[in-house]
C-alpha cells in the first residue's frame, strides 16, 4: 500500500494559552492540490509549520508519507517543498546564492538544477535580479525564490503557505498553471493556504475549511455545496455559512457604516 | 468640528511635550530589543509551545537587552579601571624614559583610544539591527511632527547602549581620581570622555550608513565584486585593530615617546596636538601642576577645535539615528554574469553560505577577520627592535595563542548568522551533525590562516621553525574541539529557545558564557606546554601539548557529535 502525502490526525497546537490548531485532522492525496482556507488566526500557517517541525505540537499525529516528521525530520523534509508565509531567506545573499546553498543541502545535480532555475527565473521573470542581495528585492520577487527554492528539487510534496499573498496577476497566472501542471501525473500533492477564496476554488480539488483552530467543512466543492445545501454556491458562500454567522456580518457592516450595505 | 477642521489637524499634528516623546521612545525601545534579540524581521519564526504570551517575550527581550547593557558596561569599566593599575603599578616596571606629567598623559590617552574603538565597535553592532529592524517606517506612519520622529528615535537609540556609555563615563573619572589623587583632574577627565564617545559614535553610524548604502546591497556575481566588499569590511577592523596595537605595542610607544621627550620634543609637541592627547595631558596637568607655560598654547587651541567638531558631531548624531533608519540600501543592477551553478557537499555549502553573508555584513566580517590580523601584527613583533632568537619563539608563538583565543572567543559569532535563517534552515533536510561541523569547520579554517600568515611572517625570524609549526599544528585539534563545544552549547540553547543569538551585542550574556567552556579547552594544552617548558621536561613540553590536544578533540567529538543525525 502506498502510503498517503500527508496525513493529519488530530492534530493541536497553542501558543501559552491560545489554542491556534485543535483536533485538526485532514489527509493528502497523491494528485491533489488540497486547500486549507481560513480567517486570519484560523491556524492554518501553524498546521502547516507543524508538518514541517517549525512549530511544535502539543497533541496529534503527522505523517508525511509514512515518515514521523517529530523523529524522521530529515527524510520528511528532503520529501517536502516548503514557501513560507513570511520571508525566509538570507537577506545578505543572492537569489542564485541562496538557491546554491538550498540545493548543496538537498545534495541535488548542479547542471539539472541550473536548467530548471533557468526555465523558472525566466517565467517568473527574476533573471534580472538573481545577483543582487535579497535585502534589496520586493516582497513579491523574493515570494518568488521562494517558490522557485521549494520546486528545486521536485518534491512529491509541496507545503505552500499563502503563496500567492505578493505575487502580480502576471505570475499569479504562472504559479497557478504551474501548480496544476505539477500535479498532474499524479504522483505528486500539494497543500496549500490562502484566504482567497477565488484562487482555491479554480485550483484545488479538495478544500479544508479551517475556523478558530476547527476544520468546519472537507471536500470538493460538490461536496461542500451539498453540505450547505446550495448547488449553486460559491466557495465563499461555503465558507461564510460553515463560518460565520451572515446576519453577524451584516451588523458589523452597519456598525462600521459600509455604504455598500 | 467640522471636515475642515479636522483636516488641518490632520494635516499639522500637535507638537509633543518631553514626556509624550519619552512615552513613545520607550515603546519604540522596546520593539527594538524585541527585534535585536528575536530577530523576527530577519527570518526568524516563533515555535515552541511552551512560550509564553507576546508581551512575556517583549519582557523576556528587555531583560536580555539589559543584561547585554551591563555585559558591556562590565568591559567598559575594567577598560576604564585598568588605567589605574597602569599608572599606579606600571610606572615602576615600564620601561620608560616619559616624565610622570607625559607617562600619565599617554596612558589616559591610550585608554580613551581603546574606550574610543570599543564604543566604535558597540556602536556598529546596535547600528545594523537598529537598521533593520524597521521600527522607524511604523513611527513615520504616524501623525508625528518630523522633529518629535528626531528626538524620539535618538532617545531610542542612546537607550541601546545608554549604560555602557553611563558607565566609562561614571567610572573612568573615578578611577583617574584615585590614581591621580586629584578630584579636578577626575573632573576634568569627564569632557574627554564625553568628547571621545561623541567621535565614536559619530564614526559608528557615519561607518553604519557607508555600509547600508555600499556594502549590503552589492550585487554578487563575480570573485572581483566579493573582494571588493572584503576590502571595505577590512574598514571595520580598523577599532579592534587600533585595540590591539595599543595594548601589544604598548612598550613601544612608551619608550619611543620616552626618547621624543629629550630628543625630539616637537615631535612630542605634534603628537600631542592630536586628539585625545590635549586632553589626556590637562587632566594629568591638573594633578601634576606643572608651571604654566606659553609651549602648551597649541594644544589649548586643539583642545578647543576638538570641542567644537565635537559639538558639531552631536548635532548631527542628533539627526542620524533618523537618517540611518531612512537609508535605503543601495540597489546596483547588474547583468547576471553567468548562467552559472555550483553547488557542493552540505558543510562546505554553510562555509560558502557563511563567508558570502559575512563579505556583506561587516559585523560578523570583521570577527573573521580580526584573529588573522591581530596574529598578524603580533607576529610582526618578532621584527621590532630585532630580538633574540629565544625572544622571537615567544613572540611567534603569543600570536599563534592570540589566533586560537580569538578564534575560539568569537565562536558564537560565526553561528549568528543562522538567526536570519535559522527557521529556513529548519525546513531542509540538513543533520545537527552537518551544521556543527560545518561551523566549527569555519572557525578551524580562520584559526589555519591565522597561522599560516603568522608562519610565513616569522619564518625567518624564530629559532628553530619545525618546532613552531609542530605547536602550531598540535594545538589543532583542541581549537577543534572547542569550537564543537561551542557551537554544541549554542545550538542546544537556540533548539530549546527556538531563538540563536542574533547579534554580538543583544546575546552578550549567553555568548559570554559560552565562551568560557570554549576557552578552556583551547587554552589547556597551551596551559601544559607552558608548564612543562619551565619544568624539568622541557623536551616533552610539544609531545604532551599534541596528546592533550587530540584527547581533548577526540572525546569532545564523541560527546558532541554522537547521536546528532537528528534535524535542527
Amino acid at each position: 500500500m502506498v502510503d498517503s502525502p500527508l496525513s493529519i490526525n488530530d492534530l493541536k497546537v497553542t501558543y501559552g494559552e491560545l489554542v491556534a490548531v485543535n483536533g485538526l485532522t485532514l489527509a493528502v492525496r497523491p494528485g491533489e492540490v488540497y486547500g486549507l482556507i481560513g480567517a486570519n488566526g484560523a491556524g492554518k500557517s501553524s498546521a502547516i509549520k507543524s508538518v514541517m517541525g517549525l512549530t511544535k505540537y502539543s497533541g496529534g499525529k503527522v505523517m508525511v508519507f509514512g515518515h514521523d516528521p517529530a523523529s524522521d525530520g530529515v527524510a520528511t523534509r528532503s520529501l517536502i517543498g516548503y514557501v513560507p508565509e513570511v520571508s525566509l531567506l538570507y537577506d545578505a545573499l543572492t537569489p542564485r546564492e541562496f538557491l546554491e546553498y538550498v540545493a548543496s543541502i538537498r545534495r541535488l545535480d548542479a547542471e539539472a538544477v541550473a536548467l530548471r532555475l533557468s526555465d523558472f527565473s525566466s517565467a517568473l521573470q527574476i533573471e534580472r535580479e538573481m545577483d543582487q542581495a535579497i535585502a534589496t528585492l520586493s516582497n513579491g520577487t523574493k515570494q518568488k525564490v521562494m517558490l522557485v527554492g521549494a520546486l528545486l528539487h521536485q518534491p512529491p510534496l509541496l507545503l505552500l503557505d499563502e503563496p500567492f499573498n505578493s505575487l502580480d496577476p502576471r505570475s499569479v497566472r504562472i504559479m497557478k498553471d504551474l501548480l496544476a501542471a505539477y500535479v498532474s501525473g499524479g504522483k505528486r500533492s500539494i497543500l496549500f493556504s490562502t484566504h482567497t477564496m477565488e484562487v482555491a476554488e479554480v485550483l484545488c480539488h479538495r478544500v479544508g475549511i479551517l475556523d478558530h483552530g476547527h476544520l468546519k467543512g472537507e471536500g470538493t466543492m460538490k461536496e461542500l455545496r451539498r453540505q450547505i445545501g446550495r448547488e449553486n454556491a460559491t466557495l465563499e458562500d461555503v465558507f461564510l455559512e460553515l463560518t460565520a454567522d451572515r446576519a453577524e456580518i451584516s451588523r458589523i457592516a452597519d456598525r462600521l457604516g459600509n455604504p455598500l450595505r | 468640528m467640522n471636515a475642515g477642521e479636522g483636516q488641518a489637524a490632520l494635516s499639522d499634528p500637535p507638537q509633543m511635550d518631553w514626556k509624550e516623546r519619552r512615552r513613545i521612545a520607550a515603546n519604540f525601545y522596546k520593539e527594538l530589543s524585541f527585534q535585536s534579540v528575536y530577530a523576527l524581521k530577519s527570518g526568524n519564526l516563533f515555535s515552541g509551545e511552551k512560550e509564553g504570551g507576546r508581551k512575556d517575550k517583549a519582557e523576556l527581550a528587555e531583560r536580555r537587552s539589559f543584561q547585554s547593557k551591563i555585559t558591556v558596561s562590565v568591559m567598559f569599566a575594567f577598560t576604564c579601571a585598568s588605567f589605574f593599575f597602569i599608572v599606579t603599578e606600571g610606572r615602576y616596571f615600564l620601561p620608560t624614559t616619559l616624565t610622570p606629567l607625559y607617562f600619565d598623559s599617554t596612558i589616559i590617552a591610550m585608554v580613551l583610544v581603546v574606550l574610543f574603538s570599543l564604543v566604535w565597535i558597540t556602536g556598529l553592532q546596535v547600528a545594523l539591527p537598529f537598521l533593520s529592524s524597521q521600527a522607524l517606517t511604523l513611527l513615520r506612519a504616524l501623525p508625528i511632527k518630523e522633529k518629535d520622529i528626531e528626538r524620539i528615535t535618538i532617545y531610542a537609540f542612546i537607550r541601546l547602549f545608554d549604560i555602557p556609555l553611563a558607565t566609562a563615563l561614571v567610572v573612568f573619572p573615578i578611577t583617574v581620581g584615585l590614581a591621580l589623587g586629584s578630584w579636578v583632574a577626575a573632573l576634568a577627565s569627564v569632557p574627554a570622555v564625553a568628547i571621545t564617545e561623541v567621535f565614536s559614535l559619530f564614526l559608528s553610524l557615519l561607518t553604519a550608513k557607508f555600509f547600508a548604502l555600499r556594502v549590503s546591497g552589492s550585487s554578487g556575481g563575480s570573485i572581483l565584486s566579493m573582494a571588493t566588499r572584503w576590502m571595505y569590511l577590512i574598514l571595520w577592523t580598523i577599532p579592534s585593530l587600533v585595540i590591539t596595537i595599543f595594548i601589544a605595542f604598548s612598550l613601544q610607544i612608551l619608550g619611543t615617546l620616552g626618547q621624543w621627550e629629550s630628543s625630539s620634543p616637537l615631535a612630542l609637541k605634534v603628537l600631542f596636538s592630536v586628539f585625545p592627547f590635549p586632553y589626556s595631558y590637562f587632566v594629568s596637568a591638573l594633578a601634576i601642576r606643572p608651571p604654566l607655560s606659553i609651549d602648551i598654547l597649541p594644544w589649548v587651541v586643539a583642545a578647543a577645535l576638538y570641542a567644537c567638531l565635537a559639538w558639531l558631531a552631536a548635532r548631527w548624531l542628533v539627526k542620524a539615528p533618523l537618517e540611518l533608519g531612512r537609508t535605503q540600501i543601495a540597489v546596483n543592477f547588474s547583468a547576471p554574469a553567468s548562467n552559472r551553478f555550483v553547488t557542493s557537499t552540505p558543510s562546505v555549502a554553510i562555509i560558502k553560505k557563511d563567508l558570502r553573508i559575512a563579505s556583506r555584513t561587516p559585523a560578523y566580517a570583521f570577527l573573521l577577520l580580526l584573529p588573522m590580523l591581530d596574529a598578524f601584527i603580533l607576529g610582526l613583533f618578532t621584527y621590532v627592535g630585532n630580538p633574540n632568537p629565544d625572544l622571537a619563539d615567544r613572540y611567534a608563538r603569543a600570536a599563534v595563542t592570540v589566533a586560537v583565543l580569538l578564534a575560539t572567543f568569537f565562536g558564537p559569532v560565526f553561528f549568528v548568522t543562522e538567526v536570519m535563517g535559522f527557521s529556513l534552515t529548519r525546513t531542509l533536510p540538513i543533520t545537527q551533525r552537518t551544521l556543527i561541523l560545518g561551523k566549527s569547520l569555519l572557525i578551524t579554517i580562520v584559526y589555519i590562516v591565522a597561522f599560516i600568515l603568522v608562519a610565513v611572517l616569522v619564518a625567518s625570524r624564530v629559532h628553530d621553525i619545525e618546532a613552531f609549526l609542530f605547536y602550531a599544528v598540535a594545538e589543532l585539534p583542541a581549537v577543534v574541539a572547542a569550537s564543537l563545544l561551542e557551537i554544541n552549547i549554542l545550538l542546544w540553547r537556540a533548539e530549546k529557545t527556538g531563538v540563536p543569538i542574533s547579534s554580538l551585542y543583544s546575546g552578550a550574556w549567553w555568548a559570554t558564557l559560552v565562551v568560557v567552556p570554549g576557552l578552556i579547552v583551547a587554552g589547556l594544552p597551551l596551559l601544559v606546554y607552558e608548564f612543562l617548558l619551565t619544568s624539568s621536561r622541557a623536551n616533552s613540553a610539544l609531545p604532551f601539548m599534541a596528546v592533550v590536544s587530540v584527547l581533548l578533540l577526540v572525546s569532545i567529538s564523541v560527546a558532541v557529535l554522537w547521536k546528532k543525525d537528528r534535524p535542527l
